[in-house]
């Protein structure tokens, strides 16, 4: 029986589709505020589900909602759409949410302008202040937007501040990157700190701002005393901030719940220049649920060794001060279309390894090594140095640290000790004039004898005479 | 040659300093040749060779201790080791050159010179055995 090329192409497609996975779990629970209509969504809710997730919804006052029992996680990713909620059931408390992050859950919070003080508090904890305007907390962008609209931004996934800080990012697919414009109506836009757990993904479009409007007055931009004073502007208001911590567990926050509402879901839409765009929102979401949903840029380290470059390749408890060390760490990605690790695809070069006692004695670059890799089905990085003339116990440290990569951490303890009695060198190279004096003098005193004796027996024949 | 005459106040001339330059350089060479002379022919066998040994040792010494000071002293034992060797072969070869010279002392005049020599060996064998421990 033959199929033909296009059928069997769409049924590899869906299959890889329906095979898509997280690395840690496709248990998902969405809790939705009563003012948000679960079928403005169903477009969303659709590709999560076709992608293998099973999602659960539930409403902010459900008691039902545990997101941790008997010590087990219920749930591996939460979708928080309650921005506007004043109490939430004790199971989903922010305290309760906080430890079950720190349990590994992870989460994205879908926010709109009308956040409550209580969740505005909580996004503190991860180092976001979100907007707090008397004039209102709708992001406006005059130049940027929808036609009709300038409460509904149009930013550009190729402007995101994330291509600046890490070009090879695991965020942004380069199909996203080069595609349209992401529409965010009724956004609420922050100011994020400088915690490193924390990255943007998307800013505000120049020329926007938040406050300055005064609400319903008409009065423009930045100029009317009644129409307030503008917070945040231009490229300082994020809109799309991600927030990975040490145990990796991952966090999203976007600023309009709406950006994934059906009515944007690549759809086409005209900007105020008369410009029509196809919407890249269905993309976008797609790529940041895989990215909070442990999908992409997902890393792991398979085995680190070391070995002596003398004595064979064989891992030793312990080194000698001053021996020639070799390391080795494989490190493999997560590929969501086999559900997989394999090598990485993008391997980088700027990883380091470093030999510390406390402090690093020797920091030095991890060569991509292309015939380990090929042969373990795993991206293999190599480096040798001599170990530090000072003994005591020391650790292999790797740390590779990227934004939206995960955050990768090797150590491996060993020893470094002084040369035994019976191993140090016989003879000293610097040291021979001395070895080569002290012989000289005794085979001369040899031969003076010999030669003494013999001029003696001559003496003495001479006397016999 | 000339400094020779620049020490006397009276500048004489040309001539003159030629002449007593090559008086004293006659001089000179006349009584070192008397006293490599003398050497070679009143100096005994055994002595002689107990100098050139004498001369080695020193020359043995200040090599080392060139060394030592311009390249290492590392390890410390092996320079002990081989400058002691060298300076006590030198000290015993003193010695023993002090009892059979033809010069000496009245004191020595009772030891015989296979005594003395045996001596000499006996104590320089000890010592090369002390200097080869220290070399490590």
């Amino acid at each position: 029986m033959r199929l033909p090329i296009p059928t069997l192409a769409l049924i590899a497609s869906i299959l890889s589709v329906v095979t898509a996975k997280s690395s840690t779990g496709d248990r998902v629970l969405v809790v939705l505020e009563s003012g948000i209509e679960k079928g403005d969504y169903s477009k969303f809710w659709k590709s999560l589900e076709a992608r293998g997730y099973s999602l659960t919804f539930k409403s902010p006052k459900d008691d039902t909602a545990e997101l941790i029992k008997y010590g087990e996680r219920k749930y591996d990713h939460l979708i928080m759409y309650a921005p506007g909620q004043k109490t939430f059931s004790p199971a989903l408390s922010p305290q309760s949410i906080l430890h079950a992050q720190l349990d590994g859950l992870n989460t994205l919070y879908l926010l709109s302008p009308s956040l409550s003080p209580l969740n505005r508090d909580t996004f503190r904890e991860y180092d976001l202040e979100f907007t707090d305007s008397s004039a209102g907390n709708t992001l406006i962008s005059p130049f940027s937007s929808l036609a009709s609209d300038p409460s509904s931004p149009l930013i550009f996934p190729a402007h995101s501040p994330l291509l600046s800080s890490s070009p090879a990012n695991p965020v942004l697919s380069p199909s996203t990157l080069s595609g349209g414009p992401i529409v965010f109506p009724e956004a609420i836009s922050h100011f994020a700190g400088e915690t490193p757990y924390g990255f943007p993904i998307l800013g505000a479009p120049r020329g926007s701002y938040v406050g300055g409007s005064g609400g319903n007055s008409n009065s423009t931009a930045g100029e009317g005393r009644k129409g307030g004073e503008v917070v945040l502007a231009g490229k300082m208001a994020g809109v799309v901030s991600a927030f990975q911590t040490r145990d990796n567990v991952r966090i999203g926050f976007v600023g309009s719940g709406k950006a994934l509402s059906d009515k944007v879901w690549e759809a086409s839409v005209e900007d105020q220049e008369g410009v029509t765009h196809r919407t890249a929102n269905a993309a976008f979401a797609q790529d940041l649920t895989s990215w909070v949903f442990q999908e992409t840029g997902v890393l792991r380290v398979e085995c680190a060794t070391h070995w002596s470059k003398t004595g064979g390749e064989v891992e030793k408890a312990e080194y000698r001060k001053n021996e020639e060390v070799a390391y080795s760490v494989s490190i493999t990605q997560y590929s969501p279309s086999s559900g997989t690790y394999i090598p990485l695809v993008t391997p980088p070069s700027d990883l380091q390894l470093e030999f510390t006692m406390l402090d690093p004695f020797v920091r030095t670059p991890l060569i991509l090594n292309s015939t380990a890799s090929s042969a373990q089905g795993s991206t293999t990085y190599s480096a040798s140095f001599r170990a530090p003339d000072r003994h005591g116990v020391f650790k292999f440290v790797v740390e590779y640290w990227r934004p939206g990569y995960t955050y990768l951490r090797s150590s491996t303890t060993t020893a470094v000790v002084p040369l035994r009695h019976d191993e140090h060198k016989r003879f000293i190279t610097g040291a021979y004039p001395f070895y080569g004096a002290t012989v000289s003098v005794s085979v001369a005193f040899v031969l003076f004898c010999g030669m003494w004796l013999g001029m003696g027996e001559e003496r003495g024949r001479k006397k016999a005479e | 040659m000339s400094s020779s005459s620049i020490n006397v106040p009276k500048i004489p001339s040309a001539a003159e300093t030629k002449q007593q330059a090559a008086e004293v350089q006659s001089q000179l060479s006349n009584s070192l040749s008397t006293l490599v002379h003398n050497y070679a022919s009143t100096t005994p066998a055994r002595v002689k060779l107990i100098d050139s040994f004498l001369l080695f040792c020193v020359l043995s010494g200040v090599l080392q201790f060139a060394y030592r000071i311009l390249v290492t002293s590392f390890p410390y034992y092996a320079f002990v080791g081989g400058f002691g060797s060298t300076v006590g072969q030198f000290v015993l070869l003193a010695g023993l050159r002090a009892q059979v010279a033809p010069g000496r002392d009245s004191e020595f005049k009772a030891i015989s010179q296979e005594r003395a020599f045996l001596d000499f060996a006996a104590s320089s064998v000890i010592l090369h055995l002390f200097c080869f421990n220290f070399l490590g």
